[in-house]
């Protein structure tokens, strides 16, 4: 339970940063600095912005796990890659892609289509390993009681999923609410985009501070809209035995159009920033190859991406394990304080531990050391989620009979439980890895002076609108995303075997 | 093995006594059941017994070693007992070699001769081929999970195996076959076992000794013959069994009802009772036996060898069940002349 706690007041550092902040400056500035014309436009764009994402993600994500799972769809495994794929384009390498092509994608539309086409992975992967685990006796049942196939996918099928599903939205949303690099080359400024201008352009403390009081203020409610929705009840398999093999639905006529509307998205969001990166590799008047500059910044995210990888999964852990162990109002307290850093944009994070470093632990200021404890903030909610459902794998009866079988606790831990949840650990580490080697601007802030990773030297690159100059560093970052990513999509594949036990 | 004692052993959660001063003797190289209905605390008893909960109060011995009670209390891991869990339980990252072979101790496990040894002695006596011993426990039935997970428990010859329902899981035809293999696998490796059910069935053909539970407390323990011919009092022999229940008069060890003068097959004193009539003792048409009762029949159910008749003593009596020869069911709604074969047992109030 101690540690447990101590993680999640780690992971609340950020948020009292900003509150002690805004109690400091008093109610009636911040009053003054709420009630502007500026905040009502941020606020009106980052909500549009998240619940088109989310909705739009929703559909995308159950739609293709849908198709990808139960019907008779052609090169099944292909499609299913291939659906994972956007997970390996940071979304700002995505509009890179699309904004050096063409500026039409600036603005709402332009945004919002980058940002789903981006994010929808977050839905489908979780609801694929749901569909994996659902008996399809349920799916016969239904149709034995003269339910159709629109009818039993809507009341038998879609409940089951809802908790797969609304995690996954929790994750979109709280994505978009952090998203920074994206949206600012994209010319649509949120929440997230304005705090980064108030604090590198006016460094106007106060100010930025606020909207990120909004902006957390945002993220609760995400969290306790989720809770809300997910309510109480029981989502498991009551036959015993493993599950019979599915069914697929034939297609029939359908099958090479729906085939060609899966084309046609992989197009949008894989082919659009490969054809973007490969052009600008090979006509950009700026493309240069500084090869040593390559390797040293791809060390670096590499390497930083393991550390911060590591470091999370370790520390969420012992959340996972209060939350699904000790399961009571604290732990649950305890489960959700760890999501609240995901939403706050990198460079609050950043600055939280700036200040705290500088009037706490001054020694640990800019070094490597204090960017790894931000990145385990900020990622945290990945690899809790993960650890999470891998732990539900492992029911307490199997340590009750490891322990009849003369196996002390620790023993337990390392030959039952810790190879049952590895899979889970793994994914959730693959994210980790995902994440931090793609970051930008924690890393910009509290990297030590000249280090330069993937992310930072491809931003100052593109931000010059030196494109050519920029690619080879995005071709890298998509590149070190690939392995993480297989591991990630075939994991959610395998996921179903355990799954007969975790009643 | 040894054998299992509990003295006085009490556990509650919250203001519910789950298992209140329970008494039990298991003597070694012996099966007892645990019978009671769901929530009567007879796996929060066997829990106790394999040391995942403490008693509040009493003392677990097996053999001369206290392992709950008197301010002590051994360790699941230290108990070594077999737990065989409701639905299996196996290791589902292991296959049935390594899940057979967990327990044995660290020296056993490395030695590639020894292990295999261990695992196809196991396969081999709870009656699975050798060449399941590299499947995944998705690729088992339930039955043979259930086998698997006895094969596990007995392993490391531990000095108690503790089955928490272990066939309730399993449908009707394999759960008899699989409860006579686990059986004989038991007794093969002269296991002093405990089996907590429901079964009343199950309990009585497998079990040496069946120990009734009610509301955490235990009701009564003998063997199976003796549970049926002697149950204590009248909720027993409903439960085990089943019986009709008569008002009846004791003089003299005969108690009179409306089915006439019975015979009591063990003593009670005269004055107002209960009798219980099992459903096998009644006979129908029985010329031998003083059948001077009408009853209407008002159900029949036809089991092939046998079949159970309801019946509504004539002219507004209390209704009885026969269990008769399946082939000489009478028809519903005839008439026919019921009598009571044998002793009928009593119970005064």
């Amino acid at each position: 339970m101690a540690s447990g706690v101590a993680v999640a007041l780690l992971a609340l550092v950020p948020l009292g940063f900003v509150v002690t902040y805004t109690v400091l400056i008093g109610p009636s500035e911040a009053w003054d600095l709420l009630v502007r014309p500026r905040i009502g436009e941020l606020l009106w764009n980052t909500t549009r912005l998240v619940v088109g994402c989310m909705a739009a993600s929703l559909v995308i994500g159950v739609g293709c796990a849908w198709v990808v799972e139960r019907t008779d769809l052609p090169w099944r495994p292909l499609w299913h890659g291939l659906l994972v794929a956007p997970l390996a384009v940071p979304a700002f390498v995505n509009s890179f892609g699309w904004v050096s092509l063409t500026h039409a994608v600036e603005g709402y539309a332009g945004a919002l289509l980058i940002v789903t086409l981006s994010y929808y992975p977050l839905v489908y992967l979780p609801v694929v390993a749901s569909l994996r685990g659902l008996d399809p006796a349920l799916e016969e049942t239904a149709y034995s009681l003269e339910h159709g196939r629109w009818r039993t996918f809507r009341r038998v099928v879609l409940p089951q999923l809802r908790p797969a599903m609304l995690g996954g939205c929790l994750l979109v949303g709280l994505h978009l609410l952090a998203e920074f690099g994206a949206l600012q080359m994209l010319r649509f400024p949120t929440f997230t985009t304005a705090i980064y201008d108030q604090y590198r352009s006016t460094f106007n403390g106060p100010a930025a501070n606020m909207i990120a009081g909004v902006l957390v203020l945002c993220c609760a409610l995400l969290l306790t809209a989720e809770l809300r929705l997910r309510g109480h009840r029981r989502y498991s398999r009551v036959a015993h035995g493993a599950a019979r093999p599915v069914e697929r639905q034939r297609l029939g006529r359908a099958r090479w159009p729906v085939a060609g509307l899966l084309a046609a998205l992989l197009a949008l969001a894989v082919g659009v920033p490969t054809y973007s990166l490969l052009h600008w590799l090979s006509v950009g008047s700026s493309t240069e190859f500084p090869v040593g500059e390559l390797l040293a910044a791809a060390g670096t995210s590499l390497g930083l991406g393991a550390a911060g990888a590591a470091l999370t999964v370790v520390l969420a852990l012992p959340v996972a394990w209060l939350a699904i162990r000790y399961r009571s109002l604290a732990s649950t307290a305890v489960e959700r304080s760890t999501y609240v850093a995901n939403a706050l944009p990198g460079i609050v994070v950043a600055l939280a531990l700036v200040t705290v470093s500088i009037r706490v632990v001054q020694p640990a200021y800019q070094t490597f050391g204090l960017l790894l404890v931000a990145y385990a903030i900020m990622f945290l909610p990945r690899a809790v989620v993960s650890v999470r459902a891998a732990l539900e794998q492992a029911p307490l009866v199997l340590d009750d009979v490891a322990h009849s079988l003369g196996a002390g606790p620790l023993a337990t831990a390392r030959r039952v439980t810790l190879p049952i949840i590895a899979p889970g650990i793994g994914a959730g580490a693959a994210l980790v890895f995902l994440a931090v080697s793609t970051e930008l601007t924690a890393t910009l802030m509290l990297s030590p002076i000249d280090t330069s990773t993937l992310a930072t030297e491809f931003w100052s690159a593109s931000s010059s609108v030196a494109y050519g100059a920029a690619a080879p560093y995005a071709l890298l970052l998509v590149l070190i995303s690939i392995p993480a990513t297989i591991l990630l999509g075939r994991h959610a594949t395998l996921a179903a075997p355990a799954e007969g036990l975790a009643r | 093995m040894s054998s299992l004692h509990l003295d006085g052993v009490t556990r509650s959660f919250g203001p519910v006594r789950a298992v209140d001063q329970v008494r039990l003797s298991v003597p070694q190289s012996s099966i007892t059941a645990v019978l009671g209905p769901s929530g009567c605390g007879k796996t929060t008893l066997l829990r106790l017994i394999a040391g995942f909960l403490e008693p509040e109060s009493g003392t677990i011995r097996f053999g001369d070693l206290v392992v709950a009670g008197a301010g002590r209390a051994l360790s699941p891991q230290a108990r070594r007992v077999g737990y065989v869990p409701q639905e299996g339980a196996l290791f589902p990252h292991l296959d049935v070699a390594a899940n057979i072979a967990f327990g044995l101790p660290r020296s056993r496990r490395r030695s590639r001769r020894d292990r295999t040894a261990r695992i196809t002695e196991m396969l081999d006596l709870v009656e699975l081929p050798a060449s399941y011993a590299d499947r995944y426990p998705h690729e088992l039935s339930g039955g043979q999970q259930q086998r698997v997970a006895l094969a596990r428990a007995l392993a490391p010859n531990p000095t108690v195996v503790l089955l928490d329902e272990p066939f309730s899981s399993l449908d009707a035809s394999l759960r008899a076959s699989t409860g006579q293999a686990v059986v004989r696998a038991l007794r093969a490796a002269s296991a002093t076992a405990v089996l907590v059910t429901h079964d009343q069935d199950e309990a009585l053909s497998l079990a040496d000794q069946v120990a009734v539970m009610r509301g955490g407390r235990l009701i009564q323990a003998d063997a199976p013959y003796t549970l049926y011919r002697s149950p204590v009092d009248a909720d027993v022999a409903r439960f085990v069994g089943g019986a009709t229940a008569l008002p009846a008069h004791v003089t003299d060890g005969v108690a009179t009802c409306v089915l006439g003068d019975l015979p009591l097959a063990r003593p009670c004193p005269d004055g107002a009772a209960e009798v219980l009539v099992r459903p096998e003792q009644v006979r129908l048409d029985s010329a031998a036996s003083d059948a001077r009762v009408e009853a209407r029949v008002s159900e029949v159910r036809f089991y092939g060898h046998d079949a159970a008749c309801r019946l509504d003593l004539q002219p507004d009596g209390p209704a009885l069940v026969a269990r008769i020869i399946g082939l000489e069911a009478p028809e519903v709604g005839s008439i026919v002349k019921v009598g009571v074969a044998g002793g009928v047992v009593a119970f005064p109030g």
